[in-house]
C-alpha cells in the first residue's frame, strides 16, 4: 500500500494541525522524540494516556525509535516505509488513511508516529482495555451448560465465539456507525451456512441509515427492525456466547457492537422466545416439558386478567359455582369495579417490578417484600382489592418471568386484551386474540415469516418448537434460513 | 388510524350491555314454589349470603314473595332482594305437591322459557311439608338447604331410593314416555330428606312411590351397581341387610333379574360357609325381591305408569348370588 499523502513533510506546520485537530483535550499526549544516532530523525508520537499500554509504547515504539541506527539514505516516503516495517515492533502498524483516521486510531489507543520531512503518518497498536471481566448472564442465567456472558468490549466478544467455532468460515466483518460515536459493529456469519440474502439485506439496512452515534445495540435494533410500530421483536438479542455460536451454526447473522454486552442475531423467529439455553443442556424429557410450560406460560399471563375479568363480570355461569360466590363474597365491600381494580393492581405489580430492577440488590429484595407482602396484605385486609385478584396478578407475575425475551410484549398485550374482555367479554378476548394473531402473522424477520416452524407440518421442522426432541433426533438444521446445507447430525459409515 | 376506524364499530355495535360486577347480584341456590290457597303463588328463593369476611363459612338466606302468577312472585322477589337475582347457577327447584295439572304445567313453564336458568336444574317435590318450610330446614355441614340436597343426589348410586331428574330429562320423559317420576323431599329431624317418587303424567300425579319401590324401578330399568336391601328375615332368628353390587335384568324367554349381593350386616351369626345355609339366605332374598318386584309391576298396571317399564312384564323371576361373604371352595375365595 503506497502511503497517502496529507501531511506538508514540514514538522512544525504538520504537529499544529494534529494539535488543532486535539485542541482542549488534554488526555492526548504529544511526544518529541530525536534519534540519538541521527538527530535529522526526529518527530512526535500520539497518544491517549487513558487508553494506552504505556509499557508497549516505551519498549516497541519510543525506544526503537530513540536507538534504531537509521541509515542517512532513509529519508521521506523511504524513512516512513521501513520505519513501519523494520522500527515499530507492534503486533499491527500501517499508515493512517487521512486526518480523520488519525483522530480515530488516536482515540481509540494506536500510537501515531509522525516523522520529519515525511508526508505520512504512521500508527502502531498499543491499546489497553480496561473492561469489566467476563462474568455470569444476568439474564439468561443456566443451571448447566457455559456460565460465561458478553461484556462491553468488542474484541473480546469477537474472542469468545470464535473460541467455540474454530473454523476459518466463520467470518467477522467490521463496520463503523455514528458519524460521531464511530462505533465499529461486526457482522459475524458462517460462510456456506449463512443466507447471503439475509447477509445483503443486512448490510443493506446498516448503511441505509446515519446516526451521530450508537450507545447500545439497542439503537441498531431499532434502527433495522422490520416492523418499526410492532412491540414484537424481530430480531434476537442474547448474552451468552453458546447462543450466538449455536444460532450461527443454524444460519443465523450475528451483529456484535462495541460498548454493548448483548449480541444482536438475525432473522429472529417468535418460537426462540420460547426457547432457552437450558433446554439444549438438560434431558429432552426436561427440556420439553419446561419449554411447553413456557408456552402455557405465555398464555396464562396474557391471557388470565381479560379472561378473568370476562368471566366475572359477563359469563358468569362459566365459573364453577362455589368459585363465583368464592369470589363474589371476596368482592364485596370492594370499592372498585373489576376491571378498574385489575388494573391497579397490575399497575402496582409492574411499579414493584420496575423498583426492584433498578435499586441495588439488597433494596431491591426490600422492596419486592414490601411490594408482596406488607402492601399485598394490606390492600386485601383494608378490602381495597380482593384476595383473588392479588392472587391473580400474581400467577400472572410469576408466569410472565418463564418468557423473559417477552417481558414488553406481555405488558402490552395483556393490556390491550385485558380492555377488550373488559368491554365485550369472551367476544372482545376472542377479538383480541385474532388481533395478535393477525398480527404476529404478518410480521416478518429478514424475509422470514415470524411464525416460521410455529406452524410446521414436517417432523424434522416441529422436533425443536413445542417440544425439544433429543439430539440424536434432529439431524437437520433449520430450513427456513437456507435450503442447501442443512445436515446437521448423520451416521458415519463406519460406525454400521 | 385505519386500524382504529375498523375497530370502533366493535364497540358500537355491540358492548357491556350486560355488564354485571360479580357482588352485585344476588345469586340464587335453589327456589321452592308453593300455592296458596288463594291459588296464588308463594315462592322461596334460597340465596348465598355474601356478607361476613370472605374466610367465614357460607351460608344463605331466604327470600320470600307472593304473586299471582309464579313469574309474577319472582318479579315481586327483586323488590325485596334489593340487588339483581341471577340464576344462572340455580341448582334446585322444589315445587310442592299441591301444584298439579296446569299449574304445574305453569310452573315449569316459567323455568323453561327463562334464558338464565339452566336446564339441568333438578327438580322436586315437597311431600309432607310446603317448599318453603323444606328451605328452612338445618343444612349444618353444608353451605345452603340446596347444597344439602345436591350432595344428596351425588351419592344417588349407593342409595338407590330415589332418582334424579333434571329440567331437561323432566321435558324428555314426559314428551317420549308419557310418564315421569320427581324425587320427592320431605323433613326428617329438621332436616331436608330425599326419598321417593312422584309420578306424574301429563302434569298429573299419578301416585307416590316409596323409596324401596323406586330401588326396584332401578334393577327393572337400568344396570345396578349400588344400593341395599334392608332387614331381611333369612334364618329362624337372622335378619340380614345386604348391598347390591350388581343387578341386571335379562329378557331372554323369562325375564330373570340376577343380582349379586353382600351381606353388609346380620343381626346373629351363622355359618356363611355352609352351601346349604347360603342357599336359604339366597332363596330368602330371592323370594323379598321377587315380591317387591312384582308388587311394582303390578301397582304400575293398576296406576297406569307402566311405561316406565322396560317392557310389557307379567312376571319377573328373581336370581340371587351371594358374594364376598364367606368361602366356597368350589370355586374360591369371592
Amino acid at each position: 500500500m503506497s502511503a497517502p499523502m496529507f501531511f506538508t513533510g514540514d514538522l512544525s506546520r504538520d504537529i499544529e494541525t494534529v494539535r488543532e485537530k486535539f485542541q482542549f483535550d488534554d488526555t492526548v499526549k504529544f511526544r518529541k522524540f530525536e534519534n540519538h544516532h541521527n538527530p535529522n530523525v526526529c518527530g512526535y508520537i500520539i497518544f491517549t494516556e487513558v487508553l494506552v499500554n504505556n509499557a508497549v509504547i516505551d519498549e516497541n515504539v519510543v525506544r526503537p525509535l530513540l536507538r534504531f541506527v537509521f541509515p542517512k539514505e532513509w529519508q521521506g516516503a523511504k524513512l516512513a516505509e521501513l520505519t513501519k516495517h523494520r522500527v515499530v515492533q507492534a503486533d499491527e502498524t500501517d499508515y493512517v488513511k487521512d486526518l480523520d483516521d488519525l483522530a480515530l486510531h488516536v482515540l481509540i489507543g494506536d500510537t501515531i508516529v509522525l516523522l520529519n520531512g515525511c508526508q505520512c503518518a504512521i500508527y502502531a497498536n498499543s491499546k489497553r482495555y480496561s473492561v469489566r471481566g467476563i462474568s455470569l448472564p444476568e439474564t439468561e442465567n443456566t443451571v448447566n451448560g457455559p456460565k460465561e456472558s458478553f461484556n462491553e468490549l468488542i474484541v473480546n466478544n469477537i474472542s469468545l465465539v470464535r473460541r467455540k467455532v474454530l473454523n476459518p468460515k466463520l467470518k467477522f466483518q467490521f463496520v463503523t456507525l455514528g458519524r460521531v460515536s464511530k462505533t465499529r459493529i461486526c457482522i459475524s456469519y458462517i460462510e456456506g451456512l449463512a443466507n447471503e440474502a439475509t447477509l445483503n439485506e443486512l448490510k443493506r439496512r446498516l448503511s441505509s441509515f446515519e446516526i451521530d452515534s450508537l450507545l447500545d445495540v439497542t439503537y441498531l435494533s431499532e434502527l433495522i427492525k422490520d416492523a418499526p410500530h410492532s412491540p414484537f421483536k424481530t430480531i434476537g438479542s442474547t448474552e451468552r456466547p453458546d447462543v450466538v455460536a449455536a444460532k450461527l451454526l443454524e444460519g443465523r447473522i450475528a451483529i456484535l457492537c462495541d460498548g454493548t454486552p448483548f449480541v444482536l442475531t438475525v432473522p429472529f423467529l417468535f418460537l426462540e422466545n420460547f426457547q432457552a439455553s437450558e433446554d439444549y443442556y438438560s434431558h429432552y424429557f426436561y427440556a420439553s416439558f419446561t419449554r411447553a410450560l413456557r408456552f402455557v406460560a405465555f398464555f396464562l399471563t396474557v391471557s388470565l386478567p381479560a379472561l378473568y375479568i370476562a368471566l366475572i363480570c359477563y359469563h358468569k355461569e362459566m365459573i364453577p359455582k362455589n368459585l363465583l360466590l368464592s369470589i363474589a363474597k371476596s368482592r364485596s365491600g370492594v370499592p372498585f369495579p373489576a376491571v378498574v381494580e385489575m388494573l391497579l393492581l397490575l399497575l402496582l405489580f409492574d411499579l414493584i417490578r420496575e423498583a426492584g430492577i433498578r435499586l441495588p440488590k439488597p433494596i431491591g429484595f426490600t422492596i419486592s417484600m414490601v411490594g408482596a407482602v406488607v402492601l399485598g396484605q394490606s390492600i386485601v385486609s383494608a378490602r381495597i382489592v380482593s384476595a383473588e385478584m392479588i392472587i391473580l396478578v400474581a400467577l400472572c407475575g410469576i408466569t410472565s418471568f418463564l418468557t423473559p425475551k417477552l417481558d414488553q410484549e406481555i405488558i402490552i398485550f395483556r393490556l390491550i386484551f385485558l380492555l377488550f374482555g373488559a368491554t365485550l367479554g369472551i367476544y372482545g378476548y376472542a377479538i383480541a386474540v385474532l388481533i395478535f394473531l393477525l398480527h404476529i402473522s404478518s410480521l416478518h424477520s429478514f424475509g422470514i415469516e415470524y411464525l416460521s416452524y410455529l406452524t410446521a407440518d414436517k417432523k424434522q421442522q416441529a422436533k425443536d418448537v413445542f417440544v425439544r426432541a433429543p439430539w440424536w433426533m434432529m439431524r437437520t438444521r433449520p430450513w427456513v434460513f437456507q435450503k442447501t446445507n442443512i445436515t446437521r447430525l448423520k451416521r458415519r459409515e463406519d460406525s454400521k | 388510524m385505519k386500524w382504529f376506524s375498523l375497530l370502533l364499530p366493535i364497540f358500537f355495535l355491540c358492548g357491556c350491555w350486560d355488564y354485571n360486577e360479580a357482588a352485585m347480584q344476588e345469586y340464587v341456590l335453589g327456589i321452592g314454589v308453593d300455592l296458596n290457597k288463594d291459588e296464588s303463588y308463594l315462592v322461596t328463593i334460597e340465596t348465598a349470603d355474601l356478607s361476613g369476611s370472605p374466610e367465614s363459612q357460607s351460608k344463605s338466606k331466604l327470600l320470600t314473595a307472593e304473586g299471582k302468577n309464579l313469574f309474577d312472585a319472582i318479579r315481586n322477589a327483586i323488590s325485596h332482594a334489593g340487588k339483581k337475582l341471577y340464576w344462572g347457577h340455580c341448582e334446585l327447584i322444589v315445587i310442592d305437591d299441591s301444584i298439579k295439572n296446569e299449574k304445574l304445567h305453569e310452573v315449569l313453564d316459567v323455568f323453561l322459557r327463562a334464558q338464565d336458568v339452566y336446564q339441568t336444574v333438578t327438580l322436586t317435590v315437597a311431600q309432607g311439608a310446603s317448599a318453603a318450610e323444606v328451605f328452612s330446614t338445618d343444612y349444618s355441614g353444608s353451605d345452603s338447604v340446596t347444597a344439602h340436597c345436591l350432595h344428596i343426589f351425588q351419592n344417588q348410586a349407593s342409595s338407590r331410593r330415589f332418582q334424579q331428574c333434571e329440567l331437561w330429562e323432566y321435558v324428555q320423559s314426559s314428551g317420549d314416555l308419557g310418564c315421569v317420576i320427581l324425587p320427592t323431599i320431605s323433613i326428617s329431624n329438621g332436616m331436608a330428606q330425599i326419598s321417593g317418587g312422584a309420578v306424574y303424567r301429563d302434569e298429573s300425579l299419578l301416585g307416590v312411590l316409596s323409596g324401596e319401590e323406586i330401588l326396584f324401578l332401578s334393577l327393572l330399568t337400568e344396570d345396578v351397581s349400588g344400593g341395599w336391601l334392608p332387614s331381611i328375615q333369612v334364618l329362624p332368628q337372622t335378619s340380614i341387610s345386604t348391598e347390591i353390587l350388581a343387578g341386571t335384568l335379562s329378557t331372554t324367554k323369562t325375564p330373570t333379574l340376577i343380582l349379586s349381593v353382600a351381606i353388609s350386616s346380620s343381626d346373629t351369626s351363622f355359618d356363611v360357609s355352609d352351601q346349604t345355609i347360603r342357599q336359604k339366605v339366597e332363596q330368602k332374598i330371592e323370594q323379598y325381591v321377587n315380591q317387591g318386584v312384582n308388587a311394582l309391576i303390578e301397582r304400575a298396571k293398576h296406576e297406569e305408569f307402566s311405561e316406565l317399564l322396560p317392557s310389557d312384564f307379567q312376571q319377573i323371576k328373581v336370581t340371587v348370588r351371594l358374594r364376598n361373604s364367606g368361602m366356597r371352595t368350589s370355586k374360591g375365595a369371592i
